[in-house]
């Protein structure tokens, strides 16, 4: 069983409402996200940021994540990995 | 878990891991050697990968300790060098703005590495607070702790705080003056 699917993990709100740093909601979500953070006294050095700009950080943010993930992946890659799976079926 | 099935789980993982280092290096050329020395090491010790267990956060845990171990002094030097993103993107309600993915790429270039890299494993590579936790060897509320200056520290390098959020911090008192230029 993978960490992510733990019972136990008490983090689990806090992830579903910002999954990657953004607010999709516009505000009030993330807010919450950061207020259920306080209870563990994570918010303690006071850099809890205004709800707007923590929206306006997240969509800028994401922005810039997806533009990364979506990058076409060179064919080298698709090669190397041929490569190297047909050195490790060699091995055995 | 068969060859065959790795080496097809590796392919998903891709796009993930050549973003996460772009963004760690600052530069394809770079990314694209650190992505391939990370596909090596990582079949050269596929026997030590436990099944039923993230795939990507073992990845990315190569990916990383590479980086830190012989690849970050090098992404100093060669950063910038090529043309890594360009578009803008609109930060206010459809207005647009000045903003483009190369200005996040350099607000966080200046972050301290620890701040850098949790934004990125949470946000790229979307991993869990958990995960993130063990890859960086910290406790899970060092992780929140760290996402959340390093959130203030990325707007403030991003000119998104307003003159009352300056008002609260004087360490960023200047920002206003500092604010990129909104001209269209």
């Amino acid at each position: 069983m993978s960490q992510r699917e733990n019972p136990h993990d008490n983090d689990g709100p806090s992830r579903d409402a910002e999954p990657n740093l953004n607010n999709k909601a516009g505000g009030r979500e993330e807010a919450d996200a950061d207020g259920s953070q306080d209870a563990d006294g994570c918010q303690a050095d006071g850099v809890a940021l205004d709800p707007k700009v923590q929206a306006q950080l997240g969509r800028v943010f994401r922005a810039y994540c997806d533009d990364l993930i979506h990058q076409p992946i060179p064919d080298k890659f698709t090669v190397l990995l041929a490569k190297l799976e047909a050195k490790q079926r060699e091995k055995k | 878990m068969s060859d065959e099935a790795f080496g097809d789980q590796m392919v998903a993982q891709m796009p993930y891991l050549r973003a996460f280092a772009i963004s760690l290096c600052g530069s394809h050329s770079l990314a694209d050697d650190l992505v391939q020395d990370t596909l090596v090491k990582a079949w050269s010790h596929a026997d030590s990968f436990q099944p039923n267990t993230n795939l990507r956060a073992w990845l990315v845990t190569i990916l990383r300790n590479t980086y830190f171990s012989s690849y970050r002094k090098r992404s100093r030097e060669v950063q910038d060098s090529d043309n890594l993103l360009a578009q803008q993107i609109p930060v206010k309600g459809g207005q647009e703005s000045a903003l483009t993915l190369t200005d996040v790429q350099a607000a966080l270039d200046k972050l301290a590495p620890e701040h850098k890299e949790i934004l990125l494993l949470i946000g790229i590579t979307e991993l869990s607070y958990d995960e993130a936790a063990e890859i960086c060897g910290v406790a899970i509320g060092t992780v929140k702790s760290r996402l959340n200056r390093a959130r203030a520290k990325l707007a403030e390098h991003l000119g998104l705080l307003t003159p009352s959020d300056i008002d609260t911090d004087p360490t960023v008192s200047d920002l206003a003056a500092r604010r990129p230029s909104r001209a269209v």
